[in-house]
């Protein structure tokens, strides 16, 4: 930049302040510029969230079109479309934040999207298709029309042979028809949005309730209603009969098993169909089903639910079946797990029940439940839907009388990952606090006993804790993924709480008798569910299981990889290249690593930015030379002092209403109060003379008496901190340069980064490239990537631990005060590396 | 007197009216519409910092007017709220000047910072 360059630029800077105190004068403004800065800050953290989740779906795409993660094209697509809409935010809060200075992303965009568009299979509309559908029609294939638990248990009895109850589907158009009838997609829409975000909580809680009410209290249209009192009769034919109505959500059972997210209604009459239909899909939208979907990157529309209508079965008994150990799928064992009468006590976890392994010696089955041949009618029944419905599978069975065996649903079978046999000799040689149990998924895992007895208890359940409960609800289910480990009291490993544990990984121990009343609350302990023993403290833990990958289905991979040519290769690698432009953007990756780059670039001049109206900015009290602005974006400064802002805001003043000053006491901002304690280092001597060489100073004062009117220094005196609870952008113009470190310093390390700008000096060019030099030795030294282009440097660490970053912070704020006026020490080319060694020996006396 | 004049455009009362309760709590005043005609009429008769506009009505939809309030009521800044999210939307709705493009459900916090830069924006093309 040459010296006319800066001068004119000073210059408007200084007329843009002129102004700025010209306007506020005369209109007295209200809260407008801190609505301006919350509203840029927020800008900012929505296109990081944004870049975080593109990335993370880029990186899904990747996975399943390198065959390595299972996925279904369906709720894949649906993802992309959700990526677009992140991209989408992104660009125009890019463009927000810059005066539209990127406005050829919207094109670009536009065309991706329609592009991405034309590629996918089209949404089926409800249109055409059967509001009820016969089960002895129903094919693998029919799934999007009858849900997956259907068009299994229909594959079942036709390619594998075995007996199903009689019965129909209410299909998803119905479901469709339903819903848009009484205009409930859209409330149900927004109840994912507020999931999303404001995560789970009391508030989804409530909005769940409402949108259930709604959905059972709506009339069901007459035509719909015609259609399934018809299926009715034809199944009944003029006899008694009652039917059990089960969820078939479309995509349950497959990759996520939705173990009993969904309500079964039993024992249904003519009368009661359309109360017990409506029952079954309000529970699409209960706040346990919300959170797993939620949990498993799926909305609402996803889940279009079908409701299967099955006779009401009167089994002697019934029960679970595992066509391979869930703990060892390679082995050639079945597990029949079997209870007297109906089965829905063992599913729901209420139960214990008589449970068999084939293959293992000493065990015969108990002769009043069990036949020899019921038993090898079961293996058979298994090896078979294994066969046809490919891989090893869950079954819930019923024989009625005398020995009918019939199938009520067949879902893949969760399996833990192999383990190692060291897994099955026990951790320790200590004594158990506990020990018995099955084991509903093997593992290790340790943490702080939490008892739930109800959803209050949910609520509360900590991070990592060990759920310990009396049953295996499968409520319990929406907190698994915070669970180190479950043990409970009663239940069997065929539950649903346990499929879910499975699914998730978190070693469980069911039916462990008296875990409640031996576990006391919020001690540690670990569980070793493989070996079925509870231990006193916090035992160090292998690493846990790794989920097996099922494989991706051939045609829907050939439609994946062409959509995913438009969204996950980066050709946009490099910025200081000519083709880092907008119209060379060819995937979605490419827009979010432009946006992501140009985004910290507009971010790098916010303490340019005209505040205009200073009020607003708390100037800082504290022993340095620089005047600092602070301008609070959220919890940046102690609650008193948000207080006086408002206060501030109905303030209507001229220049002399100023908000009052605060010191460093008020401020809480995490990684602000490290930059500060850096710069306020009483080693650092700033407001003693130095040594000082001749040559330097002429070359500094000479360039400043040349170019620069004596106002400047003042205006450009002023040194902005935009601040939250994490999060700082501090800017100083202190000299002749212009520094920017912006940092984001929370719990997620991966969220973490300082990214610092350097431009300008007063000195002549080879002292300033010096200085250049001397920041980019150091802060190479302190981990961080660093980029020159003659006097300007821009540098970036990201991945650091909280505490690692804050550190760097304090080494960045000596940085920014030992630079001030730096440009003066270096006369020789050996300053640079003479004077960093010294900063990184802490030896302050040299600056 | 008010901080902000809001004008409240989206055909589904069950979203204005809470709305319209929590914005009057924080001394905005807000007026309600319920399709893009009514919409009009009211801009015709007063003038508002900012209206807030559902995409998808009923009728005249969010993006028309939009358009028919660009170029009739050009000083009135529109930000539009939508549940459905579709990228073709959303770009239309920011190249034909919207000021922002807000999901739902919307952070009223937000909005309301939104709303007030929208007001604050310069009403003519700043002339330096």
């Amino acid at each position: 930049m040459t010296t006319d360059q800066r001068r004119g630029r000073l210059g408007h800077r200084l007329r843009a302040a002129w102004q700025a105190l010209r306007t506020r004068t005369v209109t007295g403004t209200t809260g407008a510029d801190m609505a301006r800065a919350r509203l840029m800050y927020d800008r900012f953290r929505e296109i990081l969230a944004s870049n975080d989740a593109t990335l993370h779906l880029i990186a899904e795409v990747d996975e399943c079109v390198a065959g390595r993660a299972p996925f279904t094209l369906e709720s894949l697509v649906r993802q992309i479309h959700k990526a677009e809409m992140a991209v989408f935010v992104m660009v125009k809060n890019l463009n927000l934040l810059s005066n539209d200075a990127h406005a050829g992303l919207y094109p670009k965009l536009r065309d991706l999207s329609a592009q991405i568009a034309s590629m996918c299979p089209p949404t089926e509309e409800a249109e055409g298709r059967p509001d009820v559908q016969p089960l002895e029609h129903v094919r693998l294939t029919d799934a999007p029309l009858v849900g997956s638990k259907m068009a299994r248990l229909g594959e079942a009895r036709q390619s594998a042979g075995v007996s199903v109850p009689e019965g129909f589907v209410v299909t998803t158009a119905a479901f469709s028809t339903f819903m848009s009838a009484n205009s409930l997609w859209e409330r149900a829409a927004r109840l994912e949005d507020l999931v999303q975000a404001r995560g789970e909580g009391a508030a989804v809680a409530l909005a769940c309730e409402e949108v259930q009410r709604a959905i059972l209290t709506a009339p069901v249209p007459e035509t719909l209603a015609r259609a399934i009192t018809g299926a009715f009769e034809r199944l009944a034919h003029g006899r008694d009969v009652r039917v059990a109505m089960r969820s078939s959500a479309v995509g349950e059972d497959t990759r996520a098993s939705h173990a009993g997210q969904y309500l079964t209604e039993l024992d249904v009459d003519a009368s009661g169909l359309l109360g017990a239909y409506r029952a079954v899909i309000a529970s699409v939208y209960s706040r346990a089903a919300i959170a797993y979907r939620f949990e498993h990157g799926m909305g609402a529309r996803e889940t279009a639910m079908a409701v299967g209508c099955l006779r009401m079965l009167q089994p002697r008994c019934s029960g679970v079946l595992f066509s391979r150990r869930p703990d060892q799928p390679g082995a050639d064992a079945v597990v029949v797990a079997a209870v007297p009468g109906l089965a829905a006590a063992l599913v729901a976890g209420e139960q214990d029940a008589c449970v068999w392994i084939t293959g293992e010696d000493g065990r015969t089955p108990d002769s009043t439940l069990l036949s020899p041949e019921d038993l090898s009618r079961l293996v058979d029944a298994a090896r078979r839907l294994e066969a046809s419905l490919r891989g090893p599978q869950e079954i819930e069975w019923a024989i009625e009388p005398p020995d009918r065996l019939l199938i009520v649903q067949s879902r893949p079978l969760v399996a833990a990952a192999p383990e190692s046999d060291a897994g099955a000799t026990p951790l320790t040689d200590m004594p158990p606090r506990l020990s018995g149990g099955l084991c509903a998924c093997p593992g290790i895992g340790s943490g702080r006993v939490a008892v739930v007895s109800g959803e209050d208890d949910l609520d509360a359940f900590p991070d990592r804790g060990v759920l310990v409960a009396r049953q295996a609800l499968p409520s319990y289910s929406r907190i698994l993924s915070k669970c180190a480990a479950v043990v409970t009291d009663v239940g069997s490993p065929a539950g649903h709480l346990a499929s879910l544990a499975r699914e998730y990984g978190v070693p469980a121990l069911v039916g462990c008798g008296q875990a409640t009343s031996t576990l006391r609350p919020g001690t540690p302990v670990t569980v070793d569910a493989t070996c079925g023993r509870v231990y006193d403290g916090l035992l160090a833990t292998p690493p846990p299981a790794v989920r097996p990958v099922l494989a991706a289905d051939a045609p829907a991979l050939q439609v994946l990889k062409r959509i995913a040519r438009l969204v996950t290769p980066l050709s946009l690698t490099d910025p200081a290249s000519p083709a880092f432009r907008p119209e060379f953007c060819q995937s979605l990756h490419d827009i979010t690593r432009y946006v992501h780059e140009k985004t910290f670039e507009a971010v790098f001049h916010w303490g340019d930015v005209n505040w205009g109206d200073t009020r607003h900015a708390r100037q800082l009290q504290v022993h340095l030379p620089l005047t600092i602005h602070v301008i609070d974006v959220g919890g940046g400064l102690r609650e008193e002092e948000a207080a006086n802002e408002d206060e501030g805001d109905r303030a209507d003043g001229g220049p002399g209403g100023a908000s009052p000053a605060i010191t460093l006491d008020d401020v809480v901002s995490t990684p602000f109060r490290a930059l500060l304690s850096g710069m306020l280092d009483s080693r650092l001597r700033w407001d003693r003379p130095r040594p000082l060489s001749a040559r330097g100073f002429l070359a500094v004062v000479g360039e400043r008496m040349a170019g620069l009117p004596g106002e400047a220094l003042r205006v450009g005196g002023a040194s902005y901190a935009i601040v939250s609870d994490r999060y700082v952008n501090f800017s100083t113009k202190a000299g002749y340069h212009f520094a920017t470190i912006d940092t984001y310093c929370g719990q997620s390390v991966n969220k973490n980064y300082i990214h610092f700008r350097f431009a300008g000096g007063a000195a002549d060019g080879a002292r300033r490239e010096r200085r250049v030099r001397f920041i980019a030795s150091v802060l190479a030294s302190l981990d961080f990537k660093v980029q020159t282009r003659g006097d300007l440097l821009v540098a970036r660490l990201g991945q650091f631990d909280h505490d690692a970053l804050l550190a760097r912070l304090e080494d960045m704020g000596r940085l920014c005060m030992c630079t001030r006026q730096m440009d003066m020490l270096m006369d020789s080319d050996a300053s640079p590396e003479y004077f960093a060694r010294a900063f990184l020996a802490r030896d302050m006396d040299r600056f | 007197m008010p901080d902000l004049r809001l004008l409240l455009v989206d055909d589904e009362p069950d979203f204005l009216e809470p709305l319209c309760t929590r914005l009057t709590r924080r001394r905005v005043s807000c007026v309600t519409a319920t399709s893009g005609e009514e919409a009009l009429q009211v801009l015709a008769g007063g003038t508002f910092d900012c209206a807030v506009v559902d995409v998808k009505m009923a009728g005249m939809d969010g993006l028309e007017l939009l358009r028919r309030i660009r170029r009739e009521h050009a000083a009135t800044p529109v930000v539009l709220l939508t549940g459905h999210a579709s990228v073709e939307m959303g770009v239309q709705g920011m190249e034909l000047g919207a000021f922002d493009y807000l999901l739902k459900p919307v952070d009223i916090d937000e909005l309301l910072d939104v709303a007030r830069r929208a007001a604050e924006v310069p009403r003519e093309p700043e002339s330096s």
